[in-house]
């Protein structure tokens, strides 16, 4: 150290230890300072003597005296306070309490910044109660748990709720300040706000809302009564910021929102008075009060579901009757599908926010009530099939457009993907074949929708068919260059007969996969058509040779004139097979009669296919040929003779098939699967079998079941038995064997 | 009270003066920017009255403006403390440790030492004890 070594340590004040007379005086200054306080005369004290003759009685281990004197004076004013208090009547207990809380803290803060240091030193190290919370804590015993105060001030509390629940104004700022106050004084992990008020405001609150939902829902309708519950659920919710505490939202609000929303949830959704069922029947004009209904219930997560599985029991019943009444109609019953679609669509997006939950029971219902009736594949298929047949006259391409993609969000919905593109296949080869024209824009426009539904393998055949006409047409274009070249200057129609006098062939080649014909016996033609036909069928299979080209006349069409008198001259449009038929006629005489066993075995036309071309000639309508006998049927021995007093106003006539009942399109209702579609699928189901097997070598039986439903499921819904026959009929064949020690697992045998 | 509330809310509003004076035993006066003055505990509630600092337990309690105002203020309010037990070398330590304290809180720079004589330690400690700083 330096030179000077003289290291003096002298006390901070000069005067020596306090003794017990002297704290005495310098407590009863300070206690004289905290009554001048309460009585509002600070400003005449001085913060740092105060501080100071605090500090040195503290500093001088008169700290205890300090503190108990300090909380006698305190609790003592109080005491007074508190007499003051008790005996105001209820109408002021409320500002009477709340003016003395305001000036307790007001000088409970002075009080603690002078003894500040008390609460720095003393209090934590005789681990007491810092000055402040000792005059909370006396404000709560002494005051606010007065036998006198403590239930009237529930009570004032509480009514006061009750008068404004019953729309009357309060003083808010009075329910604000003791209803603060009383959860400031929540100090020892004693909560007093809680225990003196908010148990019983929430009990109260459960039974006024209990009664009073019970009672307004028994006299007024569900919109009417959400329309209540929404003002009230704000009401309450205003009254938290206005002066609750935040701490009872979450309890209120629960507690509300069961009494009204849970308790009723049932009642709201069935009741016949405007409840969610009633309201979805006429969704368009309620919307706002569905839209308030599930504003209300996703407040309460639970009773959501409920309305989905009403929204998805509605839908469903909806679809049910639409299936039952309509169902035999089908353009009826799409347009129905459509407008029922578009109605809780916007029941979705609208009143439940659509949100996804609500869209997927939607798509739930739909699918349920269509796949439970085979019958609306079909449906969906002869209604495009009328769109594409007489719809878009004049349409514009948006609008076909948009009336696609509704057919596709229906067939969406559908299960069976498979049994549709038979149907489909069907309606577009008879399109595609009686048009004579290339295939619209619509009808590409649908298949690639269909493809980006179903990916490139669904509409492969269909895209086939297409190819198929646009081919035909080439090879016509060069066959009819090749006749006209290889016979110069001759006609090409064949002259044959006078009733016959023009024989132009228009053959259209389909590929065998890809078109939904069966091939069945070929009937014997006319020879005039005969004789056009083979000289094609030459040239075709010299250009790709290979081939093997068999005639469907079943599902041709042919132009004949026909001369019935002078004066009725008619180009008659008929299939293939009518023309047939017809042309037997001319090898008769005049007036002649033929059997139908005749008919059959001249033309050699299956039998109900016969009797059904030769019913549509016998019309009422086209009545070109006369039956003997009365009545529908057809017998054997039925004869039919030329109609010579046939006439129409048109010159040409187009003379349509009669459709036969039991050899209908249409399946019967049941879920029966066409036998085609079932050949497929099993062909599918086993292409898939192997598929895996090749690429897993093996596989558990349940694994395999899992992943084939997977993988098929774009297609359709398989079966366990059914993919299970698949794999005994691959394990006969020897492309499966069980494993010698697991039963339940296959290997795939290369 | 409604008087005293508007003027505590007056002095509020017009930020208060800037610098306060504190008094040394000896009657020597030091004007002291009241920020830096604030940096004592003590100086601070002397000055701000019945507006201090509450304790910790805030979350509980109403939001500010629902505070009680200042129903009264002792004399210092007025920004002129007198320290009847503190001598002047010491109080002048006290405040060039305001300022050292204010400069370095919270700075990137290198902190030097804050010198104290050894023979004024004490009864700094004592000083500062008191002051809560």
């Amino acid at each position: 150290m330096s030179t000077k070594g003289k290291f003096v340590i002298k006390p901070f004040r000069p005067h020596c230890q306090m003794d017990a007379e002297q704290a005495q005086r310098i407590w009863a200054q300070l206690r004289l300072a905290v009554s001048e306080i309460y009585n509002k005369n600070a400003s005449v004290l001085s913060f740092e003597e105060l501080y100071r003759n605090a500090y040195n009685l503290v500093l001088h281990k008169h700290g205890d005296l300090l503190y108990d004197g300090v909380q006698e004076t305190v609790e003592m004013r109080l005491r007074s306070v508190a007499e003051a208090v008790a005996s105001s009547p209820d109408e002021q207990l409320l500002s009477q309490i709340c003016e003395q809380w305001k000036e307790h803290q007001v000088t409970m803060v002075m009080v603690r910044d002078i003894l500040m240091y008390m609460d720095r030193t003393y209090v934590p190290q005789n681990k007491k109660m810092a000055v402040y919370d000792v005059g909370l804590r006396a404000f709560r015993e002494t005051i606010t748990r007065h036998d006198h105060v403590r239930d009237r001030l529930r009570c004032v509390l509480l009514e006061n709720v009750r008068i404004e629940r019953a729309g009357r104004l309060i003083d808010q700022t009075g329910m604000r300040c003791a209803l603060y106050m009383l959860a400031d004084l929540g100090i020892e992990s004693s909560s007093v706000y809680e225990e003196d008020f908010e148990c019983f405001f929430l009990e109260e609150t459960r039974s006024f809302y209990r009664n009073e939902s019970r009672a307004f829902l028994a006299a007024n309708t569900c919109p009417d009564y959400l329309k209540k519950v929404e003002s009230r659920l704000n009401e309450e919710q205003d009254r938290v910021p206005n002066y609750l505490h935040a701490s009872t939202r979450p309890k209120l609000e629960h507690i509300v929102e069961s009494e009204l929303i849970s308790a009723h949830a049932a009642s709201l959704i069935n009741s016949r008075d405007g409840g969610f069922m009633s309201l979805l029947d006429m969704s368009e004009d309620r919307m706002s009060d569905l839209a308030r209904m599930y504003a209300l219930f996703s407040r309460v997560p639970a009773t959501l579901d409920l309305l989905r599985g009403a929204l998805f029991e509605h839908v469903y019943d909806a679809g049910r009757r639409l299936v039952d009444t309509a169902v035999e109609m089908p353009v009826d019953f799409l347009e129905g599908l459509l407008l029922l679609r578009s109605k809780y669509d916007a029941v979705v997006t609208l009143a439940f926010r659509g949100e996804t939950a609500a869209q997927k029971r939607l798509k739930e219902a739909f699918e349920q009530f269509l796949n439970a009736d085979a019958r609306c594949a079909s449906c969906l298929v002869i209604y495009v099939d009328e769109l594409m047949r007489r719809g878009f006259k004049g349409a514009t391409e948006r609008d076909v457009e948009r009336q696609l993609d509704q057919v596709i969000l229906i067939f969406r919905y559908l299960n069976d993907k498979d049994v549709f593109e038979a149907y489909y296949k069907q309606h577009l080869a008879k399109r595609l074949l009686h048009a004579r024209s290339m295939p619209s824009d619509a009808e590409r426009s649908m298949l690639a929708k269909l493809k980006s539904e179903c990916g490139y393998q669904f509409t492969t055949k269909l895209e086939g068919m297409f190819t198929d006409i646009r081919f035909s047409k080439d090879a016509m274009d060069k066959y009819r260059a090749h006749t006209t070249r290889t016979s110069p200057g001759s006609e090409v129609h064949a002259v044959v007969r006078p009733t016959i006098l023009a024989l132009d062939l228009d053959v259209t080649t389909l590929t065998a996969g890809y078109w939904p014909m069966q091939a069945t016996n070929t009937c014997r033609l006319p020879a005039a058509a005969q004789a056009v036909c083979e000289p094609f069928e030459s040239f075709y299979l010299k250009q790709h040779t290979g081939r093997k080209l068999t005639w469907l006349t079943s599902t041709g069409s042919a132009e004949i004139r026909a001369t019935f008198s002078q004066a009725a001259k008619h180009e008659l449009t008929v299939s293939t097979y009518m023309m047939c038929i017809l042309v037997l006629f001319n090898d008769l005489d005049h007036g002649a009669e033929i059997t139908f066993a005749a008919l059959a075995a001249q033309t050699k036309i299956p039998r109900n296919e016969l009797k059904r071309h030769v019913v549509s000639l016998c019309t009422p309508k086209h009545r070109i040929l006369l039956k003997k006998s009365k009545g529908k049927g057809v017998s054997d021995d039925d004869a039919f003779k030329v109609n010579i007093k046939y006439s129409s106003k048109l010159k040409r006539v187009r003379v349509p098939l009669v459709a036969m009942k039991e050899a209908g399109a249409h399946p019967d209702s049941s879920d029966k699967v066409p036998a085609a579609v079932e050949e497929d699928r099993r062909h599918l189901c086993e292409a898939t079998v192997v598929r895996i097997m090749k690429a897993r070598k093996h596989a558990k039986h349940n694994d395999l079941i899992a992943e084939v439903t997977r993988q098929l499921s774009q297609r359709f819904f398989p079966q366990p038995q059914f993919i299970k026959k698949c794999i005994e009929s691959l394990l006969e064949r020897e492309y499966l064997e069980r494993d010698a020690s697991d039963s339940k697992m296959y290997i795939y045998m290369a | 009270m409604d008087a005293v509330a508007t003027s505590a809310m007056d002095s509020d509003d017009v930020k208060q003066t800037p610098y306060v004076k504190l008094i040394s035993a000896e009657g020597h006066e030091f004007w002291v920017d009241r920020k830096c003055a604030n940096t004592s505990g003590t100086i601070k509630a002397m000055l701000s009255g019945p507006r201090g600092q509450r304790p910790a337990r805030a979350s509980r309690r109403p939001p500010a403006t629902q505070r009680p105002r200042a129903a009264g203020q002792f004399t210092e309010s007025s920004g002129e403390i007198k320290f009847p037990e503190i001598s002047t070398p010491i109080l002048e330590k006290v405040i060039q440790y305001f300022y050292y304290k204010l400069r370095y809180t919270n700075s990137q720079v290198r902190i030097p030492e804050f010198q104290i004589d050894p023979e004024m330690a004490l009864e700094l400690l004592m000083a500062s004890n008191f002051l809560d700083c």
